[in-house]
């Protein structure tokens, strides 16, 4: 190879470094990490909320008292305008990449969230994996709210939602989960909801708090502290309409086959005054749309696996005639969970089931005659629940006191 | 001239692939969605089968033409006035898709990576470099080729698997409910999109052991068929129709689904900058055919001198389209009209050359 040659090469070797992108390069410092974003409304325009993260606050643990992430907002008639508004009050551009949840406030989900999405979704910064929740409230006062464990709020909310397999009393909803079900045919969209609260909202009220105030900061409302995840809001095409309380939501969630974990707590058989806590192991569901003649008519079939986890009484259960007892129990109390959830959607008028969906698939001719919307409400839907019980435990018996001992 | 008769089959078993899987599958998934819905992947099937039949009238004639590309052999075989006129449409055809491609990944770079860089300076680098391997021949695009395209399929093929938790049957159902017309035109732009095959017309004479490049190429087809179809099938088994529909690059969306663990995301970026390399291969070979061609055309002796001319129409081409929707409106130009010409002219030539009784010029 001769020098000229040589020097050819080198040359456009260093011409192909210019397409790896140096144009376009953002220096780390030069980027604002929005973790979270919070959309509310206020008359005409759009009010949004970013969660910052501040990375120098971050590590090193230098940042002691301050929290490391900074909510600021913008104001504008849409998203976008309101989003570059933030650029007014932040020096730092913020960067979309790695935000964790969309917080949309409860009166934005009113009025209908498409305008919202649009931009999210055309984004190439946004992903379509971010968790969308609904905001009991304000989205505003989520972002705010400061619980503890977890320094970045986005990311305590993000963990909720993955670790919501505790109960299963709140759906996960992915940006692409939405877009999916706002544009599928037969199909309308649930998301969870989140609400703050200064303490759980089983606890009693309380006077003051524990402890002192901060001084100078008397008359300011105070952070909440505390984020609860449960229940869910349904809606109508983009419009908020109803919303399901854990009960309900969970009854949801077994017909999607979303119930990956959680509690039923069903009477013991032989003591009438105990409980007996069985823990939900799999979830397997079906929906199996039925045409006879004209008449439409749905079949649900849910099949889950349980193991028996506490048993307050003292009478061992673990025989295989009171086994079929809670069976049956358990069984019916799944039952009751998904026809409250039936009742709301039907009462919402709101397939949130993906009802439509699957008979639009089986039955693409019927389909096309009917109008969904308006049979849904009134549709029959039968509901099968199967139930095992898996005794794979450590132990056999509950404890019992020596007087009491059968055997 | 061009040296001939160097390339392995195997090599041009890659180079087919990539040219039938590289550019055009990161929109398919979006044009056949918006003919067909979810018939799409029935449609490709239908597509890929006819482009079987056509690698078969390419085959025949071209093994009739020992050593000769189709510009060379068309003369013979229809005369001399059309077959001139043959070799013009079809070197005309791989200058469009050269630019085409060239512009189209340009647009990609720009949407999904480098917004603020001018788009001419991402054309006018891969000009340089596609100018400097055309020059060295296809044996050097041929080996490179070979190295890289099994990468570039394992990740893939690692993209479909990354997503396939997102993925429902359900969203691929429910199967024959487009109109016929619809069907037919997706059949149709599916013939087209498979039918950039007919480069190998060009490719034959370069090749080692012609007498292996059937089995060879039909195998590329089906490879290529199966691919097309898994991206497809996945992606709108992710999106669903109607969200694929509003999709500029699908298949990039599907990228940026792709988690690895807890922390692995957003890898587009590194995605892309591989998929530079199936960009540099398609256009590289696709310049190269190009240029071999009006070579012959012209009977000329080097084909390095016409390099730099044929190489500044490609950039000039690729920089007219205003926008990304000029780009695609040109795109579904071709994927209506290509059919004219992939599977027209080796049809049309195959039929002809069965009363050609070889030997004589």
């Amino acid at each position: 190879m001769s020098g000229s040659k040589r020097l050819l090469i080198l040359i456009m070797l260093c011409f192909s470094l210019l397409t790896a992108g140096c144009w376009d390069r953002k220096e780390i410092n030069q980027i604002g990490f929005a973790v979270g974003l919070g959309i509310d409304k206020e008359k005409d325009n759009y009010l949004i909320t970013t969660q910052m993260a501040l990375p120098s606050l971050l590590e090193g643990g230098g940042g002691g008292e301050e929290a490391p992430v900074w909510v600021v907002g913008g104001k504008g008639k849409t998203i976008f305008q309101a989003i570059r508004d933030v650029n007014t009050r932040s020096a730092r551009k913020p960067f979309w990449g790695h935000l964790n949840v969309i917080v949309i406030g409860e009166e934005v989900a009113k009025d209908g969230i498409l305008p919202v999405l649009d931009l999210l979704s055309r984004g190439r910064e946004l992903r379509r994996l971010n968790y969308v929740v609904i905001a009991k409230g304000k989205a505003r006062d989520i972002l705010e709210a400061e619980p503890k464990l977890e320094s970045i709020n986005a990311i305590f909310i993000r963990d909720l939602i993955e670790n919501r397999k505790g109960q299963s009393v709140a759906p996960a909803v992915t940006l692409n989960d939405l877009m999916l079900s706002l544009s599928t045919a037969g199909k309308e969209s649930v998301l969870p909801k989140i609400e703050a609260l200064e303490q759980e909202s089983f606890a009693p009220p309380k006077k003051s708090e524990g402890a002192p105030q901060e001084e100078g900061k008397g008359g300011e409302e105070k952070p909440k502290q505390i984020l609860e995840l449960r229940g869910a809001g349904i809606f109508k095409e983009d419009k908020l309409v109803n919303w399901l309380d854990e009960e309900a939501t969970r009854g949801f969630l077994w017909v999607v086959e979303q119930v990956a974990g959680g509690i039923i707590v069903v009477r013991s058989p032989v003591e009438t005054d105990r409980e007996v806590s069985l823990e939900i192991m799999s979830n397997k569901s079906l929906i199996i749309p039925q045409v006879e003649g004209g008449n439409i008519k749905i079949k649900f079939q849910v099949l889950s696996t349980l193991n028996l986890v506490e048993n307050t009484g003292v009478v061992s259960l673990e025989t295989s005639k009171l086994i079929k007892k809670l069976k049956q129990r358990a069984s019916s109390s799944i039952k009751k969970e998904i026809t409250k959830a039936i009742k709301i959607a039907q009462a919402s008028e709101t397939d949130i089931f993906g009802i439509g969906e699957r008979l639009r698939t089986q039955y693409p001719a019927v389909w096309k005659n009917i109008e969904w919307s308006e049979i849904f409400p009134g549709v029959d839907i039968e509901i099968e629940v199967k139930v095992n019980i898996e005794e794979a435990n450590m132990t056999l018996k509950p404890v019992t006191p020596p007087k009491q001992r059968r055997k | 001239m061009i040296k001939r008769g160097t390339i392995s089959p195997r090599q041009i078993f890659f180079i087919l692939t990539m040219l039938l899987t590289g550019i055009y599958i990161l929109m398919l998934p979006r044009h056949l969605v918006y003919l067909t819905g979810t018939d799409g992947w029935l449609v490709l099937i239908a597509g890929g089968l006819v482009s079987g039949i056509i690698l078969f009238f390419i085959n025949k004639t071209s093994l009739k033409f020992p050593g000769k590309t189709v510009v060379e052999f068309a003369p013979l075989v229809v005369g001399k006035i059309w077959g001139k006129l043959l070799g013009f449409i079809l070197v005309v055809y791989f200058t469009l898709l050269a630019a085409g491609s060239l512009r189209l990944f340009a647009e990609m770079l720009k949407a999904a990576l480098l917004p603020e860089t001018p788009r001419w300076i991402i054309i006018v680098t891969l000009v340089g470099l596609i100018i400097w391997i055309v020059q060295n021949g296809l044996e050097d695009i041929a080996r490179f080729t070979e190295l890289i395209a099994p990468i570039i399929l394992i990740l893939l093929i690692g993209v479909l698997i990354g997503d396939i938790g997102y993925m429902k049957i359900i969203r691929l159902k429910p199967i024959l409910q487009s109109e016929p017309v619809s069907l037919l035109k997706g059949i149709i732009s599916s013939i087209s999109y498979f039918g950039a095959i007919i480069v190998l017309l060009m490719l034959y004479p370069y090749v080692s052991a012609p007498e292996k490049l059937s089995k060879t190429s039909i195998g590329a087809l089906f490879f290529a068929v199966t691919i097309t179809l898994a991206v497809f099938m996945g992606t709108v088994a992710t999106f669903g129709i109607f969200e694929t529909g509003r999709m500029a690059w699908p298949v990039i969306e599907l990228v940026k689904m792709v988690r690895i663990g807890e922390f692995l995301e957003r890898l587009e970026a590194f995605f892309l900058s591989v998929w530079l390399s199936i960009a540099f291969i398609n256009i590289s070979v696709l310049a190269f055919c190009s240029v071999a061609g009006w070579t012959q055309l012209f009977n000329l002796k080097n084909y390095r001198n016409l390099t730099y001319p044929i190489m500044l129409l490609l950039l000039g081409l690729s920089l007219w389209p205003r926008d990304l929707l000029d780009v695609l409106g040109l795109y579904r130009l071709n994927f209506t009209y290509g059919l004219f010409i992939s599977l027209a002219i080796p049809l049309f030539l195959f039929m002809v050359s069965l009363f050609y009784k070889g030997g004589g010029r």
